[in-house]
């Protein structure tokens, strides 16, 4: 047999009847199916559910964190764009205490300066003297920056402080970095020493801080122009449309403002101050961490959910599976027991009926008995007909044949006592000579030896008279079907003092019942006798009835040699006289 | 010995009378219950036979009114249904009285009443 077979519950293959036609109240595939529906739904659901809350929540706490970073990250390079500018500012403060105000307005020295910085890594692109209105005194260097003289919008340098570091806008409107100290004399005047930055020596260093998933790093003004050259924002000069709180550092969600650049089709922008100018620096990061994040976050609450509906699905399976089983079996039992409160009713409905008609003959059956009486007591006692053994034998015969329909109409009134549930003392003996007389006939067409051991001193119990008929008639009953032609019918009895019981043997020498049938003999509705009108109740109702007695039941079967069916029955059923 | 035959079978009760009659038995006979009280209160019987359905008294009621015209007398009871039950019922009410299924079997109807008389 497959393996699924033993898998697949009782109910699975149950006919389908409609609801009560029959006895059946369940479809049970049908409500199986409902079942795992709904179960599954009630469990899957919150599950769901939660699954897609804490799969939202990760994200929103993953954008936060990565937020908190890229204002991090931006507030960092500030720093470092701070520290570069500060190196060009402590360069000039060297130049400054190496050389007078006056020598540095020479236009060779400031050469000679220039030359030697040259050779280290502060490389501006010129160096000019300027005077407190902007006018330039002297300079060296490249100098296409600036007409000669040219006023240089001093507007942005604090006053109080001695050094400005901002942007420079050139007369061909290239963005530079000037860093300027001021340079104070002793009669009052002041002269700045001003350096330019060249815009390229910026963008150098600002690609040497795009770390980890920086994808752009740039330098705005107060007004939000470009002042270096961003991948996604254009050139210098160019002005960005990006909302950034007052609050440094602060960062927040983009939409790419490139879609041919990488980093997603959203980006993580950070601005912060640089120091105290009023320059900020701005950085895109990609979102490749976010989206590696959330892949294993999603991988692995797709593994989880997956196992947990995998879990709960075997599990709702299995239970209601159990379930169904449990109502199926309940079902059967409840079948079997319509179907003996059917059968009562009918055997009931019949013995009334038997009664009537037993009742009924037996009034002109008891007037044939005595007419037939009167006549052999005439031939008997008057002298004159004594001799006549004609006239005698025949009314002798008459007389038989009475006493025989008298037996008759006995025996049906003792099937209409069937049906009453009285609990009494039972001679097993003539209890099981009555059941053979409903059976007689049968055997002797069948040829069948009926073998009866009772020994005469067994107790009588005291049971239920109906119920132990009952049980008698269908083992004997299946026994005669069991038996071939010139078969051995054995009934025996014995007491068993010990457990104060009796034990009552219905065994044939028949066809024997097959080890695989013997799982299922005492099952509702098994028959083998489907093609002779089986119901399949027989033993189903016996067993039921033996327990009903508080007795046992027991099957000993060889297919080919025969079948042994062994009850046992207390003496008397418990709280009953 | 005489003995009072009731049963609403006129032809049961006058024939099993004649065949009482054969063997000595001095029997009378009644097809009603009111008939077989005035039987009872006019003569002494040893044994009355009753059929235990009857129109009107049946034989139990019977029975008990009979006992309680003459508490000595024995009591039989026939009837042509076959019920245990219907028999207690009656042994419980009319004491340790008998019964005989119907058709009556002459010989055992003689050999009860014999018993009855002895004890």
């Amino acid at each position: 047999m497959p393996i699924w077979k033993n898998i697949v519950p009782e109910f699975w293959h149950h006919k389908e009847r409609v609801a009560g036609k029959k006895g059946q109240q369940y479809i049970f595939r049908k409500e199986w199916i409902f079942l795992i529906q709904v179960i599954c739904a009630l469990t899957l659901a919150p599950l769901v559910l939660s699954t897609f809350f804490f799969y939202k929540s990760n994200k929103t706490e993953t954008i936060r964190d990565l937020l908190w970073e890229t204002a991090a990250l931006a507030k960092g390079a500030a720093i470092d764009i701070e520290i570069f500018f500060d190196q060009y500012l402590s360069t000039l403060r060297v130049i400054s205490s190496q050389y007078p105000v006056e020598n540095l307005k020479k236009d060779d020295i400031l050469k000679t300066v220039l030359k030697n910085l040259k050779k280290t890594n502060i490389r501006f692109s010129s160096l000019n003297i300027i005077d407190k209105n902007g006018y330039i005194i002297s300079c060296c260097g490249s100098n296409d920056y600036f007409s000669e003289h040219q006023l240089i919008d001093l507007k942005e340098f604090n006053q109080e402080q001695d050094h400005f570091i901002g942007r420079l806008i050139t007369k061909s409107g290239k963005i530079h970095f000037i860093v300027s100290l001021r340079l104070a004399q002793h009669n009052g005047n002041s002269f700045f020493l001003a350096g330019i930055i060249d815009s390229r020596s910026t963008d150098v260093f600002l690609k040497k801080l795009k770390l980890k998933d920086i994808v752009d790093i740039y330098i705005l003004d107060q007004n939000k122009t470009l002042l270096t050259t961003s991948a996604y924002f254009g050139r210098p000069g160019s002005k960005i449309k990006l909302q950034h709180s007052s609050i440094s550092p602060s960062s927040k969600v983009v939409a790419n403002p490139n879609k041919t650049k990488k980093g997603g089709d959203f980006l993580f922008s950070g601005i912060s101050k640089v120091g105290n100018t009023n320059m900020r620096l701005g950085i895109l990061l990609s979102n490749h961490s976010f989206e590696t994040f959330m892949a294993s976050i999603r991988s692995n609450i797709v593994i989880m959910a997956s196992l947990s509906v995998l879990f709960v699905s075997i599990a709702v399976l299995l239970l209601v599976t159990y379930v169904v089983q449990v109502l199926y079996r309940a079902d059967k039992v409840r079948q079997v027991y319509l179907a003996k409160a059917a059968r009562s009713s009918k055997m009931a409905s019949i013995g009334q009926l038997a009664a009537g008609v037993a009742h009924e003959i037996n009034n002109p059956l008891a007037i044939i008995n005595e007419k037939a009486g009167l006549l052999q007591d005439l031939f008997t006692f008057l002298e004159e007909y004594k001799n006549d053994t004609r006239i005698t034998s025949t009314v002798a015969s008459i007389i038989d044949a009475v006493e025989r329909a008298g037996i008759i109409t006995h025996r049906l009134l003792g099937f209409a006592r069937k049906t009453d549930s009285s609990v009494q003392a039972i001679n097993v003996n003539e209890t099981v000579q009555e059941v053979l007389g409903f059976v007689q006939k049968e055997a002797e067409y069948k040829s069948i030896h009926i073998n009866v051991h009772i020994p005469q001193h067994l107790p009588e119990i005291i049971t239920d008279r109906g119920k132990l008929q009952q049980i008698l008639i269908n083992l004997v009953n299946n026994a005669i079907a069991a038996l071939d032609e010139d078969g051995t019918l054995t009934i025996r009895a014995r007491n068993n003092f010990q457990n104060e019981n009796i034990e009552i043997v219905v065994q044939d020498n028949g066809c024997g019942i097959s080890r695989e049938h013997q799982k299922k003999i005492f099952e509702p509705f098994f028959t083998t006798k489907t093609k002779i009108g089986g119901t399949g109740l027989g033993l189903a109702l016996t067993y039921g009835l033996i327990r009903d007695l508080h007795g046992t039941l027991e099957l000993e079967s060889s297919a080919g040699v025969g079948t042994t069916f062994t009850i046992t029955l207390p003496y008397k059923i418990n709280g009953e006289e | 010995m005489d003995v009072l035959l009731v049963d609403d079978e006129k032809e049961l009760v006058s024939t099993l009378a004649q065949r009482l009659g054969f063997r000595n038995i001095n029997a009378d006979w009644v097809t009603r219950g009111q008939a077989a009280l005035q039987s009872v209160k006019e003569k002494k019987y040893n044994i009355a036979v009753l059929d235990i359905k009857m129109p009107g008294l049946s034989g139990i009621e019977l029975g008990k009114e009979i006992k309680k015209i003459d508490p000595g007398i024995h009591i039989i009871f026939c009837t042509g249904h076959g019920s245990d039950t219907f028999f207690k019922a009656g042994s419980s009410q009319s004491g340790k009285d008998y019964y005989l299924p119907k058709p009556i079997n002459i010989n055992d109807l003689i050999k009860k009443m014999n018993q009855l008389m002895n004890t």
